[in-house]
């Protein structure tokens, strides 16, 4: 009887090799995908067992992780959180991350290879496991300023709109607001009730408070694209004619008839312009001059331009990546005069108004924005620090003196008085853009300041939410604003 | 495997021919002993030292507690047992003394969750611990021979299918837990009988076996090259499969009834050695639990959850599926005893779904090793079959090996998503007393049983038959 009885040891033995076998297949050679299943808990564990490195602004930590009894280990809390959430996003137990809790993950989450020595360090040293910081570029006080700004800007009324400041010479982001904000510190809790509400009120909030309009939505930027318009009839020359901030345009006085079209476009508060100066027009921001520009140059000219801009561009990442900024393609004559006053299909971002004021303060050179000033290891040295780099060089620095010029003239005779500061000379473009009926006009400023020396550009867009309101003026909404941020950022030690 | 060697051909014996000495390996089994304790105190100690930071304070305790139990038992075996196999109780010894530590370790999330008695299943464990060494104990001193069982064998027929078929005839309230009614509850007190069933009817297997073994191999005729067996010896093994289908039916439990079926196609097949019976054996089950599973929807269930682990994690395939995470999440090391979190799996994590919180906390290393100890307790069986003299031991020995090595593939296949998912409880590591009991009985039977096989012969009485076939074998 051994015979089969040795047999059926054989087939023990079998037995047992195949559950070693589906052993080492689910431990080690298909453990990653079970482990990275979006349903298995430990990710979360792990994510929440270790504090999180900060996040820091002018030397405060506006993100910190505070223990907890639960088996999620740490908390994220954000200091002043709706001040900084565009900028901070958020780190959510079931509703993921979004902007530098995302993208700088695996330095805050301890994970980044750069962080090994250190980590294998600190657990000899049986100290735990602790994330990199990250540094932001963004300066409080004019962080204040754009928020108070934006929030205060409806008396009362919560309105849309976004600002972007910054620094011209380095492309650091001084400020990014996004109106109306949220409290990332409701999506952060470990309450899942709370987490589900706060995510629900999110999604059902008609304002769209996630939403970053600073950097990810783009809308016609009106009157503020005569920058645009402006370079390239200095680019192009026109009618063969070189032109200069003092050429004079001719044009229609009211009104100007499109080409192969019954539309017309007219000047707003029925303003006189007629045969006028490029810097009378952009100071008035006269529309038929303009409008007659875009005859003159043609879409592709102006296409050919406003991609020197970064228009049709792939938006910058700060490490967000912004929304890429639009002039539309093969256009009628009729559309290239609308497009020529930012209207049509012509779309950007705040971020994009932002470079644009910052390329004509900079001497023609619009230098890539970044978020990220450095990143410090777990004990808080120094790691990388961001070095400036150049992004576009759409005019030259003659070019760009001259549309200096001509957006001081805007703030000290035109629609941008009300951003004029004593004793610094400001120097901005409004912009309004009406959009199609139903839909809420749009009031925009770019600027910089001072004006000889700059240390900051600022675009402000505030959108207003009744769309039968009356004139939405950038000189009135959104200058306002923007002379707030530059005063901070000008009052500012640092600066 | 060179297992085959009779008693009497030992290095040692070789050539005495009066009075043969065989090793009796009592200090061997000591040693180990004193190592099983060891490694199951070293684990709860670092249980403790992972939840609260210190070693916990009845260490010292436990010890003398569990020492004193295994102490008692090696000493009657040593007195009752001397030629027992020296391995086997102390590889079980090991592995229930690792169960419990991970009990204990599971304990906090289970009393929080009221998946544990108020004070922890650990301590009550501890007492069927010691409670099963002492059955271990009173099987040595009182059995004093092995073949006494054969005697019974139908009495152990008609106790065991009784107390197996009891869940399926008694009302769900008390015999059904977690969609499998293989339970008998009474009062707060709920007991598997299938645990204790599957022991006497290996036992009446063996012996029926042994009585019938002639007709059953002899009489058949040969059809396409296989020997099929005649009507009326295709009787039983139509009643156990009716059986094991009925079980399957009323209790819903794949698990038991491939056990229990899987068992005696073995038994038949060794006792017969046609190939024959096992194909045939193999096809019944497999045609009758397909049928069975496409009849009922909590084997479809499991079937369908075994296919797709991941189709529905938070309900039906949650507890396979986060017993993968657990597994994964071990990886070759394990993340150390108290820092997994197989607990998640909830309901049965210290039973059924044991192994995941050895494959998560102790890693595939130690999963292997635990794999290798059942495989150790199951080819020492083997062997103790092998070299037993008496047929009925013989079917006993190795029905049992084979029973117990169905019971860890089939839970521990389950949980690596070999087989679909049954509810059995992993032999020594599980939390549940009926079931720790009785696999306690089954290691005294092997002692017992071992303790015969080893044992040399009085000198006198010449060899037989059966002997001769040892030999030849």
């Amino acid at each position: 009887m051994n015979r089969p009885i040795k047999r059926v040891a054989v087939f023990c033995l079998v037995l047992f090799a195949v559950l070693f076998l589906t052993a080492n297949y689910i431990q080690f050679v298909n453990a990653a995908s079970y482990s990275a299943h979006p349903d298995n808990r430990r990710n979360l564990i792990y994510a929440y067992q270790n504090p999180r490195g900060q996040i820091i602004v002018d030397g405060k930590a506006i993100a910190t992780s505070t223990p907890t009894s639960g088996s999620l280990k740490y908390q994220r809390q954000y200091t002043n959180g709706p001040l900084y959430a565009q900028a901070t996003g958020y780190f959510s137990v079931n509703y993921g991350s979004t902007s530098i809790e995302h993208y700088e993950n695996p330095l805050l989450q301890g994970t980044d290879p750069r962080l090994a020595t250190q980590q294998f360090l600190n657990q000899i040293e049986d100290k735990p496991k602790s994330g990199g910081s990250v540094v932001l570029t963004l300066n409080a006080a004019a962080q204040q300023a754009a928020y108070n700004g934006l929030a205060n800007v409806g008396g009362g009324k919560e309105v849309e709109g976004a600002v972007v400041a910054l620094d011209p010479k380095t492309g650091a982001i001084l400020a990014l607001v996004s109106a109306p904000s949220f409290d990332p510190n409701n999506l952060a809790t470990h309450d899942t009730s709370t987490e589900a509400k706060a995510a629900n009120a999110l999604q059902s909030d008609p304002l769209q408070p996630s939403l970053d309009r600073a950097l990810a939505q783009t809308y016609p930027p009106g009157s503020t694209f005569k920058i645009i318009t402006s370079a390239a009839a200095m680019t192009n020359g026109v009618s063969g004619q070189p032109v200069n901030e003092n050429t004079v345009i001719q044009s229609p006085t009211d009104t100007l008839q499109l080409p192969g079209s019954t539309s017309t476009i007219s000047n707003d508060s029925g303003e006189t312009c007629g045969d006028t100066t490029l810097i009378n027009a952009f100071t008035l921001s006269c529309n038929t001059v303009y409008g007659q520009l875009g005859l003159d140059l043609g879409g592709s000219k102006l296409q050919d331009e406003a991609q020197k801009w970064g228009f049709n561009q792939t938006g910058p990442t700060v490490p967000m990546t912004a929304a890429s900024p639009v002039f539309p393609n093969n256009i009628s004559q009729a559309q290239a005069a609308q497009s020529a006053i930012g209207q049509f299909n012509v779309r950007m971002t705040p971020l994009q108004g932002a470079m644009m004021a910052a390329g004509v303060a900079n001497g023609g050179v619009i230098m890539a924005p970044y978020l990220i000033k450095q990143e410090l290891d777990t004990k808080g040295g120094v790691m990388s620090t961001t070095s400036p780099s150049q992004l576009y060089n759409p005019i030259t620095s003659d070019q760009a003196n001259q549309l200096k010029d001509m957006m001081i003239s805007v703030v000290q005779n035109g629609t941008g008085t009300a951003a004029q500061i004593s004793g610094v000379q400001v120097a901005g473009k409004t912009g309004t853009a009406q959009r199609g009926t139903g839909q809420n006009a749009l009031a925009w400023f770019l600027s910089f300041a001072p004006a000889d020396n700059p240390k900051v550009a600022v675009a402000v867009l505030v959108q207003d939410n009744d769309p039968n309101a009356g004139d939405v003026y950038g000189g009135t909404l959104a200058a306002p604003i923007a002379k707030d941020v530059i005063q901070a950022v000008l009052g500012s030690p640092a600066q | 495997m060179r297992m085959t060697s009779t008693p009497l051909a030992g290095p040692a014996a070789a050539p005495a021919q009066g009075e043969p000495y065989v090793p009796k390996r009592r200090n061997t089994e000591a040693l180990l002993l004193l190592f099983a304790l060891g490694i199951g105190l070293f684990a709860y100690a670092d249980v403790g030292d992972a939840a609260t930071g210190r070693i916990p304070g009845n260490l010292p305790a436990l010890a003398a507690e569990f020492g004193i139990a295994l102490l008692a038992a090696h000493l009657v075996v040593r007195r009752f047992a001397p030629y027992a196999d020296p391995v086997i109780l102390p590889v079980a010894a090991m592995i229930n003394g690792l169960g419990l530590a991970l009990i204990y370790r599971l304990d906090p999330y289970n009393i929080a969750n009221k998946l544990a008695p108020k004070g922890g299943a650990a301590p009550n464990q501890a007492i069927y611990t010691v409670l099963g060494l002492l059955v271990l104990i009173a099987i040595v001193i009182f059995l004093r021979d092995h073949r006494i069982l054969q005697r019974y064998a139908y009495i152990s027929a008609l106790v065991g299918l009784s107390i197996i078929a009891l869940p399926a005839v008694l009302p769900a309230s008390m015999s059904e837990v977690n969609g499998a009614r293989s339970w008998i509850r009474l009062g707060g007190f709920s007991v598997q009988p299938a645990e204790f069933g599957k022991l006497l009817m290996v036992s009446f297997f063996a012996a029926y076996l042994h009585a019938k073994r002639d007709a059953l191999a002899l009489a058949s005729r040969k059809v396409l090259g296989l020997y099929l067996p005649r009507g009326r010896d295709m009787g039983p093994i139509l009643v156990v499969w009716a059986f094991a289908m009925l079980i399957l039916i009323r209790e819903t439990d794949l698990g038991v009834s491939l056990m229990f079926f899987g068992a005696f196609v073995i038994m038949l097949y060794m006792a017969t050695e046609r190939t024959s019976w096992l194909l045939f054996g193999v096809l019944l089950f497999v045609g009758g639990a397909w049928a069975v599973a496409n009849m009922s929807a909590h084997v479809m269930v499991r079937v369908n959850a075994w296919l797709h682990p991941f189709s529905d994690v938070t309900g039906q395939t949650r507890q396979l599926a986060q017993s993968l995470y657990a597994f994964a999440n071990g990886g070759l090391l394990g993340t150390g005893l108290g820092h997994g979190y197989s607990y998640q799996i909830g309901f049965a994590n210290n039973a059924d779904f044991m192994l995941a919180t050895v494959g998560e906390e102790l890693g595939l290393f130690g999963l292997t090793a635990l794999f290798i100890g059942y495989a150790i307790i199951v080819m020492r069986a083997v062997k103790t079959a092998m070299l037993v003299r008496d047929p009925y031991g013989k079917l006993f020995a190795a029905g049992l090996a084979a029973t117990f090595a169905l019971q860890v593939f089939i839970t521990a296949g389950g949980v690596l998503r070999v087989i679909p998912l049954t509810g059995l409880p992993m032999p020594f590591l599980a939390y549940g007393g009926s079931a720790l009991m009785a696999n306690w009985v089954l290691i005294a039977l092997l002692i017992k049983i071992s303790d015969a096989a080893r044992r040399p012969l009085p000198p006198a009485i010449p060899l037989t038959d059966e002997m001769a076939q040892v030999v030849k074998a």
